[in-house]
Parts: structure tokens; C-alpha cells; sequence
């Protein structure tokens, strides 16, 4: 079998890509995994071995073919038609566009093969023939959207392919490595923070080797603070050898993190500014985190910092960076402690300075998750199981009345999208009726005034709303599209919320029969060590 | 005398003879190393994009000198249309004449095979002073008309599912 992946994105996200081709590989032994990349990083190659042929699309030489005139623009597409030629003649059996851009989406349009799967062009807009989760995937990783799921989790899901996290543990105890700057200035803790914690990292453990790591271009930058025989300034596959061999990586949300992760070197990833746990944590179970505690946090990928200082570096002292360094680096013994930390993440890594699991935001990826699965005409959803895990790995921090309150919000959302949907029925039929003007004005003042009240209300379901809500907010040419659209949008909506509140029915039946949360968990806990 | 033919030369104060038409010189009077420098390292990138490379002027050819020295085994096509410069460029190069291809005419069709190769074009201005229109022309008919790749993407109509139409619409992403 062949297998061609569109892997079209940045360098860290291609390094990503790694495991999408370790997971192919698990589900078809044997086949030949081929991967079209970006040329600019084609240093990747050399990171990811389970890829046979690699296709390098020049991308920016086209641009500037396109842009410069320098060339006629004829030879960029002879030279794509080519390339799209070249592919044709491997005659794969299944292409993967695992790069959700319009450009991606055109070449899954030119390729030829025997099955496709991922974004494609679909009357002139990215779309998919009917994967849900291809279609979040596409809404919340294209621009500055929040997400729920990780960024492979919905990788593999959206392009139909099984996955477990792995569980990587090198037994190396060669270097501590810190790689102390990122691309983005808003995701660095600071040289000088970095710079402290060397000192005391080297002052608690004398016997271990200490490093720096930087890129060329950042190594002026990190002279001013470490010594030459303390920077480690490598290119990307002597940097994979020695993590290999590394016992800890300290570093932002960076490409290294995810390199590290997969040759089963432990991380301690400091996320800050628009680095998302959620998206982006390294791909290794027990992957530890340190969040910034700011409440700006995360922002936009594209804003640049908002604050005067900048408080997500200065949230996480370097006091408490060193704490968790050193659990990592003395407690093998508390591993088993720390596996039971993740699962009361019910992730797949841990976040160690929050305090409490969100429980709102725990049962809003469930519920979502259980919504972008569903396949057409099932009724039937396991969410009673699911809901007894859930309650078991929230663990004793709950007590009743959390979960009356969510289960309470919950219904009071599902009612006021009922009765949206009521009205958008009402202004649906003031267009057919051709109603004067402004009843047809009150009734959509009355819908968008409920949209709002409704996104104010819901919190963790406010995406999917607000984007009704800036339906409303337009002028259509023609009413009827705007209307068809809010009702498919509302339908949907109504599909999560009555998930949701099932969810929440279930976790308040199972905390009844235990007396709070506590109580439960122990019984759950006793349940497990019988079985 | 043809327009294009009205040529004289200056010796500067480093020794370099320097061209002129109708008192306009056709390269820098003040440094023209410097400034065939500044042009290399202005194009240094195109010149790997392709297998065929055209010069667009030539004026005194230092530009040219360094473009043949910095990639010695390329090829190149030189569009001048004065044939005194490419006299005395030649006279001075002797030893590169089976790098460079002198074309001078100002008919269109002359530049067909050179065209069908989608040639890198690489412009020398200061050299096309006073015949700017006509190099103009070549210059559009070698690029295949004055067409940007948002013009060629907005002609094409939305049932056109053909190859050309769908690769002009990838290609247009590129440049959003």
C-alpha cells in the first residue's frame, strides 16, 4: 500500500506530522509512507525516517516567481504540473492532507488517487465530504480559534486513522537541556529567568551537565547571559541525537519540545503567551506543563502583548520551574503518583500548577467529543460509561451542588436555544410572507438580542453561538441563506447541549449515589483495585 | 545613425570607460562595479530558478561580467538593442562568447525560442534609457503578456474543471 501525506505546514508542525506517520505505520504494517513537504524545511527529512519518498514543493521560489515577474508565471505552473504528474505516476493508494489550507485543498484537487481524505475544495470553499472533526479541525487551527482537542487528536481523527498517546521513556541520564528562547517573543520566559534557574539547577545537582540550546541565529543573543562551554548550538539532527541520550528538557512551546517527546526524552514545557496547553502540549504521555497564570492568557497568535510587563513570564517564578525540574529529575519513585495526577487531567499531560480540573470545560470536550463522532442516524451514545470515567478521574473535587449548578446552566442554555429556534421559525416565515419591513426588523432584533444573551450565558459553548451571533450581524443579499444557515447552526448547537446536559444528569445521578465527590471517587477507587 | 546606436564614452577617474546615449549614461559614472554589485546581489536568488537566464541591457557589462564569474558554467542570453555595446563588450570578453547569446533585434517574433524556454528575465535598466518602450515590449512578450496571476485566475470561469485552470487556482492561493 502507498500512502502520500500533504504535510504543507511549518517546520514544528511537519515534525509533528512524525507521529501521524508512526500511526500509519501501526495500521498498515508495511506500507509506504510518503510525505509532500514545504522545501524550505526540508531539514526535516533527516528527523523522520518512517517517510520513503519525500516531495519538496517550492513554494517560495513560485511566490516570488508569481510576484517578482521576473519569469513568466507559465513556469510555476509547469513546474507544479509536473510535480502533480510525478505524484500521479506513484499511483497512491490513499492521500491524507494533514495541512488545512486553501492551497492544500487545491492540490488534494489535482492529485490523483484511489481515496482522499482531508480538506479538499468544495464549491470554492475548503471543506470535507462529511468528518466532523475534519471540520473543527478546519475552524480552530486556521486562524487564532481556541480548541479543545489536541492538534494530533484531531489529526488522526479527522483523517479516519487510530491513535494512542505514546509512552516514551529514555533511560539516559546524559544532560539537562534548556532551550531558553522560541520564534515568538511573547511565548519567552526571559534569558535572565533562564540564567537563574541554570544557577540553581547546577547548585542542586553538581553531578549533572547543564546546557543551553539555541539556534545560530539566536546564539548572540544567549552569549550575553551563558558561557560558549555551556551553549549547545547544533542543527536539528545532532539536536535529535543528543536528546536520545538527554534526561530533561526544560523549554517554551517550541518544535524542540515535540522533537524531544518522540525519542522519549521528558519535558518541562512552559506555555505562555499564545502557546495552548491544549493544542500544542508535547505528544508523550506525562508530558509536564507550566501554564502562565496571567489572566490574558492565552491570547491571540497574532496579537502582540497587550500588557505593559509581560505577566505570563513573570506568573511563573523561577522557584517553582525548579520545583518541578527537580520532582522530574529525583522522583522516578513518584512516578505512579504522577501517572495518577494525569489522569485526573483525563490528558495526556499534566498542567502542574492548576490547581482544580475546569469541570465545565472537562464536560464541553467530552460532550464535544461525543457530538464530532456521532455518526449520521445513531441515537444511541455511551455517555453513562463515559460520564462514570469522568467522574472517576475528576477525582474529589467536586461536591453536589457543582454539578446541580452545571446541570441547572446547562438546561437553562438548552431551553433558550429552543426558543431561538422558535423565533428564527417566526422571522423564517416573516420572509416568506413578505411582511412589512419592520416586523421583520423586530423579529431579528429579537433573534440577535437572544444570540447574545444566549453567548453570554453559555461560556464554554459561546464559539458555536458567536458565530451565529456574527451571522446575524452581516447584511444578507438574501434572507433565506441567512436564515437556513442560523437554523443549521442552531440545530447543531441544540445536538451539543443536549449531549451536554445528559452528561451532567449522569455525573449528578452517580454523585447522588455517592454522597459527594470524595466518596465517590473512593468507591470508584476501591472498584478498580478489586477488579 | 539609428537612435539606439548614438552611443559615446567617458573614461572615469578610476579608468573605466563608461557608455552614454543622448548625454544619459547607461550605467553608474560614480561606481559601476559597485552598482553591477549591487545588481548581483539584487538577483543572485532568480538566477538558480531556471535553466535559461536573460539579461535585459547591457550597457558597459560589468553586471554581466560578475553574473558569468559568479556562475561559471551558466548560459546566458543578453537582449541589447545597440550593437556598438555588444561590440565592445565583446572585443573586451573574447573568451566568453560561448556563454553569452547577443540578441539586438527589436522584432518580436525574433525572441520566440527564447520565450518558449520561460526564460529568467533579468532586468538591467540604467542600460534601457531612451528605449524604455521597447524593451518594454520584449520584456511583456517574454513573460507571456502583461498578466499577473490574479488576472489570469479571475478569466477563468468557474465551470473551467481543466488541468490549466485548476493548477492557475492553486497557484493563485499562493500569493493571497
Amino acid at each position: 500500500m502507498k500512502i502520500l501525506v500533504l504535510s504543507l505546514l511549518r517546520l514544528g508542525d511537519v515534525i509533528l506530522h512524525r507521529e501521524l506517520a508512526q500511526s500509519l505505520k501501526n495500521e498498515y504494517p508495511g506500507a509506504q509512507i510518503d510525505f509532500v513537504i514545504d522545501d524550505q524545511f526540508r531539514a526535516v527529512k533527516e528527523l523522520i525516517p518512517e517517510v520513503s519518498k519525500w516531495h519538496q514543493i517550492p513554494r517560495l521560489r513560485w511566490q516570488k516567481i508569481l510576484v517578482e515577474r521576473k519569469q513568466s508565471p507559465a513556469r510555476a505552473k509547469f513546474e507544479l504540473q509536473k510535480m502533480v504528474a510525478d505524484i500521479g505516476a506513484e499511483s497512491y493508494d490513499l492521500v491524507l492532507n494533514a495541512t488545512h489550507s486553501r492551497f492544500s485543498a487545491r492540490l488534494m484537487d489535482l492529485i490523483s488517487a484511489k481515496k482522499k481524505i482531508g480538506a479538499q475544495m468544495i464549491n470554492g470553499k475548503v471543506g470535507t465530504a462529511s468528518n466532523r472533526w475534519q471540520q473543527y479541525l478546519n475552524e480552530n487551527f486556521s486562524g487564532d480559534g481556541r480548541s479543545r482537542f489536541h492538534y494530533l487528536e484531531l489529526l488522526h481523527r479527522s483523517l479516519e486513522i487510530s491513535f494512542t498517546v505514546p509512552r516514551r521513556r529514555n533511560q539516559k541520564k546524559d544532560s539537562i537541556y534548556l532551550q531558553v528562547l522560541t520564534s515568538d517573543e511573547k511565548k519567552n520566559w526571559g534569558l535572565n529567568r533562564y540564567f537563574e534557574l541554570f544557577g540553581r539547577l547546577r547548585a542542586q545537582f553538581p553531578e549533572k551537565r547543564i546546557r543551553v540550546l539555541c539556534s545560530p541565529a539566536e546564539k548572540k543573543q544567549v552569549q550575553n547571559f551563558f558561557s560558549e562551554e555551556d551553549i549547545f548550538c547544533v542543527d536539528l539532527l545532532s539536536l535529535q541525537k543528543s536528546l536520545v541520550k538527554a534526561e530533561l528538557l526544560i523549554t517554551g512551546d517550541t518544535s524542540v519540545q515535540h522533537l524531544a517527546a518522540q525519542v522519549g526524552c521528558r519535558t518541562l514545557s512552559l506555555f505562555l503567551g499564545s502557546a495552548d496547553p491544549v493544542k500544542t502540549a508535547p505528544w508523550n504521555q506525562g508530558a509536564r506543563i507550566l501554564s502562565a497564570q496571567s489572566p490574558c492568557f492565552p491570547c491571540r497568535h497574532s496579537d502582540p502583548c497587550s500588557q505593559r510587563s509581560h505577566l505570563c513570564a513573570e506568573s511563573i517564578p523561577v522557584g517553582e520551574v525548579l520545583r518541578s525540574a527537580s520532582r522530574i529529575l529525583l522522583n522516578l519513585k513518584e512516578e505512579r503518583h504522577q501517572e495518577q495526577e494525569v489522569k485526573v487531567q483525563q490528558r495526556h499531560f499534566f498542567i502542574e500548577n492548576l490547581e482544580n480540573p475546569e469541570l465545565d470545560a472537562r464536560v464541553e470536550q467530552l460532550a464535544w467529543s461525543f457530538y464530532l463522532s456521532r455518526e449520521p442516524g445513531v441515537s444511541f451514545l455511551p455517555l453513562a460509561s463515559s460520564a462514570q470515567d469522568l467522574m472517576r478521574d475528576l477525582g474529589p473535587h467536586f461536591v453536589l451542588s457543582d454539578f446541580e449548578q452545571s446541570y441547572h446552566r446547562a438546561q437553562e442554555f438548552q431551553m433558550g436555544l429552543e426558543e431561538m429556534q422558535r423565533r428564527i421559525r417566526l422571522l423564517q416565515q416573516c420572509v416568506l410572507q413578505k411582511d412589512p419591513k419592520k416586523a421583520f426588523q423586530a423579529q431579528r432584533l429579537l433573534v440577535r438580542a437572544g444570540l447574545q444573551k444566549l453567548t453570554l450565558q453559555v461560556g464554554p459553548l459561546s464559539d458555536s453561538l458567536a458565530r451565529l451571533n456574527f451571522a446575524m450581524t452581516r447584511s444578507p443579499q438574501d434572507h433565506f441563506i441567512l436564515l437556513k444557515e442560523l437554523r443549521a447552526g442552531l440545530e447543531q448547537a441544540l445536538e451539543l447541549a443536549h449531549i451536554r446536559l445528559q452528561i451532567f444528569a449522569h455525573l449528578q445521578s452517580l454523585m447522588k449515589g455517592g454522597q459527594d465527590g470524595r466518596r465517590v471517587y473512593e468507591l470508584n477507587q476501591e472498584h478498580s483495585i478489586e477488579t | 545613425m539609428a537612435e539606439q546606436n548614438r552611443i559615446s564614452w567617458t573614461t572615469l577617474s578610476s579608468g573605466l570607460q563608461v557608455p552614454s546615449r543622448d548625454g544619459r549614461f547607461l550605467c553608474s559614472q560614480r561606481d559601476p562595479q559597485r552598482e553591477a554589485q549591487n545588481w548581483m546581489d539584487m538577483h543572485r536568488q532568480f538566477c538558480t530558478f531556471g535553466d535559461v537566464i536573460v539579461v535585459m541591457g547591457l550597457g558597459a557589462g560589468f553586471h554581466l561580467d560578475l553574473l558569468l564569474k559568479e556562475f561559471s558554467t551558466l548560459r546566458v542570453d543578453v537582449i541589447e538593442l545597440c550593437p556598438v555595446l555588444i561590440e565592445s563588450w565583446t572585443e573586451k570578453n573574447p573568451d566568453a562568447k560561448d556563454r553569452v547569446n547577443f540578441l539586438s533585434s527589436s522584432d518580436l517574433s525574433e525572441f520566440e525560442l527564447v520565450k518558449q524556454k520561460m526564460p529568467v528575465i533579468l532586468d538591467y535598466r540604467p542600460a534601457q534609457w531612451g528605449l524604455e518602450g521597447q524593451y518594454q515590449r520584449i520584456f511583456e512578450f517574454l513573460l507571456g503578456g502583461d498578466v499577473s496571476i490574479k488576472n489570469i485566475a479571475q478569466d477563468l470561469s468557474v465551470n473551467d474543471q481543466s488541468l490549466d485552470a485548476k493548477t492557475w487556482r492553486a497557484l493563485e492561493e499562493l500569493v493571497q
